[in-house]
């Protein structure tokens, strides 16, 4: 089973939102003052479809909350692309459910990141996870085709092995993880973000994941932020294609992101000052597609392609087709692409030079939506011991593999101390 | 919809998404040579994990094959010992190149008694001495000198005619 797109687009339809998650990139909560009229976006799926685009996936904030969000999944639908939803989970009846499917929503993914107590904190709302689970339920009863995605970070990562029991039974036939990255609240609480020499321990579980997924006919899907050529790297990728490795981001070459107000970026990921091509309400979408925000990936494989990097990246064997991983990531961290201190590989050198990457935030975000504060990047050995104010430092020790390792033991005092 | 249904988007021929990379070809060769290295790198076998995984430590398939590989080779192996353990009581002992070749007559007959060859093959032809010539009669010194080396008392016969092996 493999899932390849071509050119998709990620729309979010409204900032309005009704969970508070902690790690929420937009800061997602009231809807954005000017979010698009419904005339305004179908005439957007209109200049989609003219794109090229293939599948939208609508997203928010919370995707249902705009009033006439059936109407634009019609329309998308109507114009011969295929259309997905992203969705908190919160409160999706059987009503609802079943008119998501007359509507033409082809396959609807749920976020799910943790057992019920990691969820419902993350989430920011005591019975998310409750509410996500009857959602699955009402979705499949509907007939529409369910995945999940899930955030990895110090919170996330032990109950791993037990979301990936939970969604299979709730009928999940695929899975999305991303790391979670310090943008928007996230940047707020870098305390839950993992360090780079805590990837050597949250690989080796993915790839058992990723085994366990094959076994299981569930298509484990790494998102762009997993990586980079480390041992597991054809493993991890493999249900996305024979021999699939990670050749570099596609932001703009084959993704768009849509903000609820219009603005297009190249990625629905990617910081809003430093990656808008251009509104949708003052330029054609033909036009936007020109602009250097959406095609500074397109020089990939020329000497220009690799020019932005810097830091180690810039000196790795896989320079030139990585091109510094996934740019949102790289940027969230220092301000820029270039130099992604999630890689796998990266964390892999230093160690045998028996060093790690520490990251410490120096300058605060602003509080925007997508926006993001600045990291300094320090080394260390890697055998110096960890500091006893970063309780949360992730090891594998720490993976609940059974519901029987109680977080308790695994992690004293984890949610109390960021409550 | 299937999940394989997602990739079955048909293209409108003039549409601007997706962009095709500048050099195709170079991201291909770029690809080609992250997989060779990839390949060259020394990856470790995937880590024991603490506390084990839920199901009982599931293998990956890389190691699972490179486990049946191993068995075959010891399989190999425990074949070709026990043949050749079986020899060790059918054979004298081998040195190095197998058991010592039984004494051979000489091809041209002569009936050397050469010493067993040790390390493998035959026994080396003899050499045929080069011709003597015929001494010159000369006439005594007055003070001959003295021989460096005492004359033969059984100068060396000339080779014999060759023999048709009986």
């Amino acid at each position: 089973m493999t899932a390849i797109r071509q050119a998709y687009a990620v729309w979010e339809l409204t900032l309005q939102c009704n969970l508070g998650c902690i790690h929420c990139g937009s800061r997602a909560a009231a809807a954005r003052p000017e979010e698009l009229s419904t005339a305004e976006a179908l005439d957007l799926v209109r200049q989609l479809a003219e794109a090229g685009i293939t599948e939208i996936t609508l997203i928010g904030g919370e995707a249902y909350l705009r009033h006439d969000w059936l109407v634009i999944a019609k329309a998308i639908r109507q114009h011969g692309m295929h259309c997905t939803v992203t969705t908190g989970g919160y409160g999706i009846s059987a009503a609802t459910a079943a008119s998501m499917a007359d509507a033409g929503i082809e396959q609807v993914s749920i976020s799910i990141d943790g057992t019920r107590e990691t969820h419902d904190f993350l989430r920011g709302k005591p019975g998310s996870w409750d509410a996500c689970f009857r959602s699955l339920a009402n979705l499949r009863q509907s007939g529409i085709p369910l995945t999940c995605n899930s955030q990895i970070n110090r919170l996330s990562a032990p109950d791993l092995p037990l979301i990936y029991a939970d969604i299979l039974e709730a009928g999940c036939r695929a899975w999305q993880l991303a790391i979670t990255v310090p943008m928007g609240r996230a940047a707020d609480r870098p305390e839950i973000l993992l360090q780079p020499s805590e990837l050597l321990d949250l690989f080796p579980v993915l790839n058992e994941l990723a085994t366990w997924a094959h076994r299981d006919d569930l298509l484990f899907y790494p998102g762009n932020n997993i990586g980079y050529y480390g041992p597991y790297e054809r493993h991890l990728r493999s249900m996305q294609g024979d021999g699939a490795i990670w050749e570099g981001c596609q932001a703009g070459m084959n993704t768009l992101g849509i903000e609820a107000n219009g603005v297009i970026k190249g990625c629905p990921s990617l910081p809003t000052a430093a990656y808008t091509g251009g509104n949708i309400r003052e330029t054609p979408l033909r036009e936007i597609l020109s602009a250097p925000e959406l095609t500074f990936n397109a020089h990939q494989g020329t000497p220009d392609g690799a020019e932005h990097l810097w830091g180690f990246c810039r000196g790795c064997q896989y320079a030139k087709l990585c091109r510094g991983g996934c740019s949102w990531t790289a940027h969230v961290f220092f301000g820029q692409r270039g130099n992604n201190p999630y890689c796998h590989h990266r964390a892999l050198v230093y160690q045998r030079q028996g060093l790690r990457e520490r990251l410490t935030l120096e300058t605060p975000a602003s509080g925007e939506p997508f926006d993001h504060g600045k990291f300094a990047i320090a080394m260390e050995p890697v055998d110096a011991p960890w500091s006893a104010a970063d309780p949360l430092h992730f090891t594998s020790e720490k993976i609940r593999w059974s519901r029987t390792s109680a977080p308790s033991a695994s992690n004293p005092g984890m949610l109390p101390i960021l409550n | 919809m299937p999940l394989r249904g997602i990739a079955m988007s048909i293209q409108e021929p003039d549409s601007q998404l997706p962009r095709k990379p500048e050099d195709l070809s170079e991201i291909r060769r770029l690809r080609r040579e992250a997989l060779e290295h990839l390949d060259a790198e020394e990856h470790p076998s995937p880590s024991v994990v603490y506390g084990g995984p839920a199901f009982g430590g599931r293998m990956t398939r890389r190691w699972t094959l490179r486990r049946i590989l191993l068995l075959i080779a010891a399989l190999l192996a425990g074949l070709g010992a026990t043949f050749f353990g079986l020899r060790r009581y059918r054979y004298p002992a081998p040195v190095y190149g197998g058991p010592p070749v039984p004494p051979q007559p000489n091809p041209d007959g002569s009936d050397d008694k050469k010493a067993a060859p040790v390390y493998g093959g035959p026994a080396p032809r003899p050499i045929p001495k080069p011709p003597i010539p015929p001494k010159k009669p000369t006439p005594a010194p007055d003070n001959p000198p003295a021989p460096q080396n005492p004359a033969p008392k059984n100068p060396p016969a000339q080779n014999p005619p060759a023999q048709a092996p009986q």
